[in-house]
């Protein structure tokens, strides 16, 4: 037993020579962090969640985390990835440019054609909100406010406003929004289920199928950037990057920028984005007791976006005579992560009923929670920011 | 008697959560969260009803013009 103590020990002393680092205190948390970054990637391979962000981050979470003789061409003030995070991260270039891509993916036309679903992507907001009152538990007010955003169920918007208010938990809150959002189908169902009867989940919605004007399409974005930009300044510039990726496709003159935007650019900023903002998982960033906190109240945010949308509905069916009631589970669409939010609704809503389509409405809904996701973010920003 | 019993309360629970998580545990923004909470949703609510008011008047202003 002794002789292998002994050998054990001998071990550790020859990686602490050959490393010229500490095993407890710089080895061993190393290890972790390649474990981590070897779980994203395999979590991004194996279960495809949100492969496109999650693989590059958790390479890059191996790369930040090399021994400091390698990690010093990496991370250090003129390394690449430093470069990169304050070319596009620190002053939120990338997300911003990110949105365009988002904006020029998304067809606002199930929203457009029945504008009334879009006060589900509010209500759906509540979690946001709920999480920075328990947040603010444990945290200061601007930790707390970054750590809430994750409940906007939207990368490219917790990562524009954590790095609005320099949070130091920006590796943690990132990781967070990406895992929750792929984790939707597991997320919310059991949620639904809790907070609705097998009678509401069967409530089918007529779909009217309106068709939306070519000009109600381009003035959309348009408008929405104008109204968010007068009510909550500090939206503008989110919601204004988006609608323009928005304007570019709808405006059927610029198809090859449309197109381009969509592809090229949301893969090329997805590509940089996922590496560089891997800055912030190194060992020291993120083995900390508040990086498990703040994973518990990501999924606490994402819990109450979805209790928030499904129980307003159910409110707003005590005022609605049958045959105009909202089946309740849309409510719960309103939370961003698009489009696999809106495809859980429907499935759920086939599993009551094999006849109930459901699609095109929490589609709408699904769309209207990413503009509201994005205009919560410019009130947190409203609030906190400088 | 009243204030003593919400003093030693209060250090009870923070003493316990602080323990449970080795986290510290403060109260004091519980204020401007709940204050900030409650605007963001009204704010986020009004903006939305702006939003679904023009929608309507696009809506109606498009109809019986060319439909894509």
């Amino acid at each position: 037993m002794e002789t292998l103590t002994e050998f054990g020990l001998k071990i550790v002393s020859i990686f602490e020579a050959v490393m010229g680092m500490d095993f407890v205190s710089e080895i061993i948390p190393m290890l972790i962090m390649w474990a981590i970054g070897g779980l994203l990637i395999y979590l991004a391979i194996a279960k495809d969640m949100e492969p496109t962000l999650l693989l590059p981050m958790g390479f890059g979470t191996i790369l930040v985390n090399l021994p400091l003789a390698l990690t010093a061409g990496v991370i250090s003030e003129h390394g690449a990835i430093e470069v990169l995070y304050n070319a596009g991260v620190s002053n939120e270039l990338f997300p911003l440019l990110l949105f365009i891509g988002i904006g020029a993916m998304i067809d606002f036309g199930p929203l457009l054609s029945n504008p009334k679903l879009m006060i589900f992507g509010a209500a759906a907001q509540f979690g946001i909100f709920f999480t920075l009152f328990v947040a603010s538990l444990f945290f200061p007010i601007n930790e707390a406010a970054s750590i809430a955003i994750i409940g906007a169920a939207d990368g490219p918007t917790s990562i524009f406003v954590a790095s609005e208010l320099g949070s130091q938990y920006i590796g943690a809150i990132i990781v967070a929004a990406y895992s929750y959002m792929a984790l939707v189908p597991i997320v919310q169902p059991p949620v639904i289920k809790l907070l609705t009867t097998k009678k509401e989940r069967r409530i089918r919605m007529k779909y009217e199928g309106k068709s939306v004007s070519k000009r109600t399409r381009i003035l959309f974005p348009i408008v929405v950037s104008i109204i968010a930009g007068v009510v909550a300044p500090s939206s503008a510039v989110l919601i204004g990057f988006l609608m323009f990726g928005n304007l570019i496709r709808e405006c059927g003159v610029l198809d090859s920028l449309s197109e381009t935007a969509q592809k090229v650019l949301a893969n090329l900023i997805t590509i940089l984005l996922g590496i560089t903002v891997a800055r912030n998982m190194n060992a020291e960033a993120f083995l900390k007791k508040e990086t498990a906190l703040i994973l518990g109240l990501g999924l606490v945010a994402f819990i109450v976006d979805t209790a928030g949308g499904v129980l307003f509905a159910k409110l707003l069916n005590l005022f609605l005579p049958e045959g105009k009631k909202f089946n309740p589970m849309i409510g719960a669409a309103g939370i961003s992560a698009f489009p696999m939010s809106s495809r859980v609704v429907h499935k759920l809503g086939l599993e009551e009923d094999n006849q109930n389509f459901l699609l095109m409405h929490a589609t709408g809904v699904n769309v209207s929670g990413q503009v509201a996701s994005v205009i919560a973010g410019g009130m947190i920003l409203n609030f906190f920011g400088n | 008697m009243f204030n003593l019993f919400n003093t030693l309360s209060q250090v009870v629970t923070t003493q316990a959560a602080e323990k449970a998580m080795g986290l510290q545990f403060t109260t004091e923004n519980i204020g401007e969260a709940l204050m900030c909470a409650g605007a963001g949703m009204v704010g986020i609510f009004l903006v939305v009803g702006v939003i679904i008011l023009s929608v309507s008047i696009l809506n109606k202003a498009g109809s019986g013009k060319k439909k894509d």
